[in-house]
């Protein structure tokens, strides 16, 4: 399976953002595809295929930001979480917000994991490598459900 | 032993001896009357009663002297010289004027008390036995020296227990008294007591070779004796009435000056007065009140109250109310102060404070009030109310305004920082010396920004995000602080203690804050010695007195205050790095608890960072 590429969906509508994160994971360890959705709405139309995107891979792995146009974060991780051929991909909330709420109203809708975006380049880079290192190559993720 | 002189019996006439008593207990309660009588009186009255009351009083005893000599009957005639008559009255006279003088001052300590007795007992003995040479009989008189003795003694105790009583019942303010007759009982009864101890003394031998000097003798007829007596009454009683009347007149004359004097207090009042009766109608009205009201005296005066300063709309609740208090006696705003509105000569309508209260003067009912014009108060405490409001409003825009703008800021200026971090990385060396110049500088303006950013998003959080209080153990947050500054103490080698430190109502988180920037900064300016940081508590009144003191640096006293502001620092980024926001929010987190923060320091010499947090158990409350 490791031939495979690993696919990632990012829900991002800052563009620096999304090609810092593609900056990362440009060298990272495992090949990987990596689609990008600028806000919530076309986040759930990607993971429903709907559309434009009638043709869209089941995602491996989905870092979303919380703070988007259109539908927040929260719902499409609810969505997401509710969804009985979805909830098993591991949602990482990348976000600006360190606010205790924000945390705790994420793990509670089920994110697996919650991550500030650091202000610092290094740091990022360090951080968007991490992900890529625990969830893509130490992790055993269920293969995918049809 | 064989003597042709024989001594002479005497018997008493037992009704002039009753009389004589009578007329003492009289005297004494003149007396007791004219001391309180003296004691009010100032000035000319005060000398004129003096000299009346000593007369009056002075005759009486000698009076009552004179009928006590006459009920003592010789087996032969007696005559009298009246030139010695006279003087033993002057005595008397002197003696009551002594008496009265001593009971009049307003103080009389035992000292005077007994001076005071002592010359009264001598002029009363010196009247009884001057009386006594006034005799003219034949016979020798002689006198029994002990008895004598005794008879002055007696005259000087008398008298103290007389001027004892008079000082103490002059105080009497009514004409009659159970309390002043006793008084006047006991005296009366003890001044013939001295007296006819005085007459014991005298023994009479006859002697008919002896005739005394006759030249102004007179025989003393039961109608002189009837002559004295009605004398004497006649005087005392007069001194009696004077008085009684003088009491009358002078308490007339202080209720017309007292309410003369209340009268001016009412007019000079700056609170408007008014009052109104139980028909609603004004029945006084002072000049404070002409200018509050617009309308003068004469032209409210009988008037309905209601008409003249109530508005239209509250007229019937106004005549409702009196209603109510005249048939149930129930008044709501009786005997408080309340806020109204009430209308002004010309139409205008305006707040005032009263208190009304209801009098009863004789039948008639009768509402007083003192008004107070609050117009300016009332406009001051708007202006107040709507600073304070607009203050608060202020406040939470600037905290709302600092967190949006921080929070929302970093979004770009991360992607600023980011990308030209990438580029330093990607292009360093590849391009030519300016462009990675410029390049760190971009790098380094916009880290530094980041961090400004962060700061002030931590100061607005420290309002904006704080959590209640609670009641903590100071000792964890400063333990919590300590294990969050591990390394830099471990690599400074600091040494810190940490004292007993109480429970205070306070939020943890930023407990624990405050305490690691101010160890946090114990540590950092710290010179060439090894850091030692003291951490105690001591309690005063009503707060706890932290204390964080350092071996360290110290800060120049100029420099105390500015430290506590935001980004205000001391020195380069280079000498010690931080942006200068550690003691802001070390003062916002103390302010917010409702303390204090101060810096006591020398340079050279460390400092000590004390603040106040309220005590728990006062706080409370």
């Amino acid at each position: 399976m490791n031939s495979r590429s690993i696919e990632i969906l990012l829900v991002e509508d800052s563009l620096g953002d999304v090609r810092l994160t593609q900056e990362a994971l440009r060298d990272a360890k495992v090949q990987n595809t990596l689609h990008v959705a600028s806000d919530g709405m076309e986040a759930t139309s990607f993971l429903w295929r709907l559309g434009k995107h009638a043709n869209a891979p089941r995602p491996d792995l989905i870092l979303l930001d919380l703070n988007l146009p259109k539908k927040s974060g929260r719902e499409v991780l609810e969505e997401i979480k509710l969804d009985p051929s979805l909830k098993s991909i591991p949602v990482v909330v990348l976000t600006t917000s360190a606010a205790e709420e924000d945390i705790l109203r994420t793990y509670q809708l089920h994110a697996n994991c919650y991550i500030t975006k650091p202000v610092d380049l290094e740091q990022f880079l360090k951080i968007v490598k991490a992900i890529d290192n625990f969830w893509l190559a130490i992790v055993n993720l269920p293969s995918a459900a049809k | 032993m064989t003597s042709p002189d024989l001594e002479l019996v005497g018997a008493y006439d037992y009704r002039l001896v009753a009389l004589s008593v009578l007329i003492a207990i009289l005297a004494s309660y003149a007396a007791l009357d004219l001391a309180g009588r003296l004691t009010s009186a100032h000035g000319k009255a005060r000398l004129l009663w003096l000299n009346g009351g000593a007369v009056a009083m002075g005759f009486g005893i000698w009076s009552m002297h004179y009928i006590g000599m006459l009920a003592f009957r010789l087996p032969i005639p007696v005559q009298y010289d009246w030139r010695t008559v006279l003087l033993s009255l002057v005595a008397a006279v002197v003696a009551s004027g002594i008496a009265l003088f001593v009971v009049s001052r307003h103080k009389m300590g035992a000292i005077r008390a007994v001076l005071g007795s002592i010359f009264m007992g001598s002029g009363i003995a010196t009247m009884h036995y001057t009386g006594m040479a006034a005799m003219r009989l034949t016979a020798i008189c002689s006198y029994s020296g002990t008895l004598v003795t005794l008879s002055v003694i007696l005259a000087i105790v008398i008298s103290f227990v007389a001027l004892w009583l008079t000082f103490y019942s002059r105080g009497e303010t009514t004409a009659w008294s159970w309390r002043k007759m006793h008084s006047a009982l006991v005296m009366g009864a003890a001044i013939p007591v001295m007296h006819y101890t005085g007459m014991a003394a005298a023994r009479f031998t006859a002697s008919p070779s002896v005739h005394g000097n006759r030249a102004h003798a007179i025989s003393v007829s039961s109608l002189s004796v009837a002559g004295v007596t009605i004398v004497t009454l006649t005087v005392l009683g007069l001194v009696l009435l004077t008085s009684l009347a003088d009491r009358r007149f002078s308490l007339q004359a202080m209720e017309l000056e007292s309410s003369r004097r209340h009268r001016q207090v009412t007019e000079k009042a700056l609170d408007a007065f008014i009052e109104m009766d139980s028909d609603g109608l004004i029945t006084d009205w002072n000049a404070q009140a002409e200018s509050t009201f617009g309308w003068s005296r004469s032209e409210t005066i009988g008037q309905t109250l209601s008409q003249m300063i109530i508005p239209d709309r509250y007229r019937e609740a106004h005549n409702n109310g009196l209603r109510m208090f005249l048939a149930t006696g129930q008044g709501p705003v009786l005997n408080k102060r309340i806020e109204i509105t009430a209308l002004h000569r010309d139409g205008t309508e305006f707040p005032i404070e009263l208190a009304v209260s209801a009098i009863r003067w004789g039948e008639r009912r009768l509402f007083s009030a003192f008004v107070r014009d609050v117009t300016d108060q009332k406009r001051a405490q708007q202006e107040l109310g709507r600073k304070v409001e607009e203050l608060a409003r202020s406040n939470a825009e600037l905290e709302q305004f600092a967190y949006v703008a921080s929070h929302d800021l970093q979004e770009p200026l991360r992607m600023v920082a980011s990308y030209t971090q990438l580029l330093a990385q990607r292009y360093k060396g590849k391009l030519d010396a300016d462009a990675d110049e410029f390049i760190g500088f971009a790098v380094g303006g916009a880290t530094r920004m980041q961090q400004l950013i962060q700061d002030l998003l931590s100061y607005s959080r420290v309002t904006s995000k704080g959590q209640s209080f609670q009641l903590i153990d100071s000792k964890a947050a400063c333990d919590n602080a300590l294990k969050n500054l591990q390394r830099s103490i471990n690599d400074s080698n600091a040494v810190v203690r940490v004292g007993p430190l109480p429970t205070v109502l306070a939020d943890a988180r930023q407990l624990t804050q405050l305490f690691q920037n101010l160890i946090g900064n114990a540590v950092k300016y710290r010179n060439e010695r090894t850091p030692e940081i003291h951490v105690a508590a001591v309690p005063k009144v009503d707060q706890w007195v932290f204390s964080v003191r350092d071996n360290g640096i110290g800060i120049a006293p100029q420099h105390s205050e500015r430290i506590f502001q935001m980004f205000q620092r001391l020195h380069t980024t280079n000498e010690y790095p931080g942006t200068g926001i550690g003691l802001a929010i070390c003062r916002k987190i103390v302010e917010r608890h409702g303390g204090n923060i101060w810096v006591e320091a020398q340079p050279g010499r460390g400092s000590t960072f004390v603040f106040t947090i309220p005590r728990a158990e006062r706080a409370k409350k």
